[in-house]
């Protein structure tokens, strides 16, 4: 376990240097599903326009060349990126600029001829979503077959050895109690990464009492990852996505301390050409500028302030007596919604305890 | 001095190692297809566009 102190100096080195390794791109607001959970409906309307290539390709080559990082991924969100047309061409652009890209899937068009265009393209890494069994899944996703989908998916990435690839579950009410069900079923399929996270109230799930976990479900949770993590010889390592801090829970559960990476090394070019982090982060309140007027990398370099300075504003609400914020900060920047003065809506360490 | 702190970490590949984005949006970072170095010599100049992007309509052509 690294000591705290140590990580700390290591958190706040990496967000002087703020090097850019991870860029969002949310290229498309189409889907072809109706997730419970989506937690894009409550800034991006579906029926915006696809963001062009050329356009995103202007803002990405305000990166000077020496300025790109190793490692650098363009990570294509959406909405279901499979929908743009051009996907191979995006591919293929960004693989001439000599960077990797991934995408986010629900595995709906995944289709073994998509694989292999896409595998052709440079696809560099890939996340297929699947929230339980097949009843709780396509409960989850709003349309029946979508979790043959999903696996038919699950399947061919997995058995692809250029492709960096992992699972990752949306955990709620519904299929908390088929955690084991499901990691026998990627373990078969042959899955070794498997990512889990819960709902934070935002977007359709706010008014949804079967998506979120009460507090001793959220530790049954943690307490299934962290035995699993504890079977050093398991096939497949699961993991807890970053969200926030888990008190006890917090190094048992994932590879590293918990550290929020937005506006650190983690940007994001949105539908409407906004500048932002991830794309769950409220960017209303934390849009950094838009494509359109600003010229991306100088946002980079000299915005993003809120992002890289939380120790001197985010002490608010439940974060303001808390002897964790050294450590937290608050959280995930994505847990910030509305007035912020009012802290974040969300504190794990709460459910965790 | 802390980008001397920071390569002396990724020197170490240790920045690889740390840098393991866990978000529940997002995939896994790293890439074993191409290691980045192996990629062609850049076609595109990166760096040539030095203000904002001048259209803004995004238009819907590529829509489906
Ligand atoms: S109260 Fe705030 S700083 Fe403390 S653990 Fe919760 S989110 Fe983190
Ligand atoms: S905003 Fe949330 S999803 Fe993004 S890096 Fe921070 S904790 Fe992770």
């Amino acid at each position: 376990m690294i000591p705290p102190f140590l990580w700390r100096a290591f958190r706040a080195n990496e967000t002087a240097v703020h090097e850019l390794n991870y860029l969002f791109w949310e290229c498309t607001t189409r889907c072809n599903l109706h997730c419970r959970h989506c937690g894009s409906d409550c800034f991006a309307s579906s029926a915006d326009s696809d963001m062009p290539l050329e356009d995103f390709l202007k803002a990405f080559d305000t990166i000077p060349r020496e300025s790109i990082a190793k490692p650098f991924t363009v990570v294509l969100t959406g909405g279901e990126p499979v929908l743009r047309p051009d996907i191979e061409e995006i591919g293929r652009a960004l693989r001439s600029r000599g960077v990797s890209w991934s995408i986010v899937s629900n595995g709906w068009f995944y289709d073994e001829q998509k694989h292999k265009a896409l595998m052709a393209a440079g696809l560099g890494a890939l996340t297929i979503s699947l929230d339980g069994l097949e009843e709780s899944h396509d409960w989850m996703r709003g349309r029946s077959g979508s979790f043959l989908r999903a696996r038919r998916a699950i399947e061919l990435a997995a058995a692809e050895k250029r492709l960096n690839f992992d699972v990752v579950s949306c955990i709620n009410r519904r299929n908390l109690s088929e955690l084991e069900q499901m990691y026998s079923l990627l373990t078969s399929l042959g899955v070794k990464q498997w990512r889990l996270f819960s709902i934070i109230p935002i977007g359709r799930a706010a008014s949804d009492k079967e998506m979120l976990l009460s507090a001793e479900e959220f530790r049954s949770l943690l307490e299934f990852i962290k035995n699993k993590r504890a079977d050093k010889s398991a096939p497949m390592k699961v993991t807890f996505s970053c969200e926030g801090h888990l008190g006890k829970y917090d190094s048992a559960v994932r590879d590293t301390p918990f550290f929020c990476r937005a506006g650190i090394n983690i940007a994001s070019v949105l539908i409407d050409g906004t500048i932002c982090a991830c794309p769950n982060i409220d960017r209303k309140i934390f849009g950094q500028g838009n494509i359109y007027k600003d010229n991306f990398f100088r946002v980079w370099e000299e915005g993003f302030e809120l992002f890289r300075s939380r120790e001197k504003w985010a002490r608010k609400g439940s974060c303001a007596e808390c002897k964790l914020f050294r450590d937290c900060l608050g959280g995930g920047m994505h847990n910030w919604h509305g007035d912020i003065s009012d802290g974040p809506l969300v504190c794990l360490r709460d459910l965790a305890l | 001095m802390r980008k001397l702190f920071h390569n002396l970490l990724k020197g170490l590949s240790l920045t690889a190692i740390l840098f393991v984005f866990q978000a529940c949006y997002g995939t896994p970072n790293g890439d074993p297809y191409y290691a980045q170095d192996e990629v062609p010599e850049n076609q595109t100049p990166n760096g040539e566009n030095n203000g904002p992007v001048e259209s803004p309509d995004a238009s819907s052509e590529a829509a489906e």
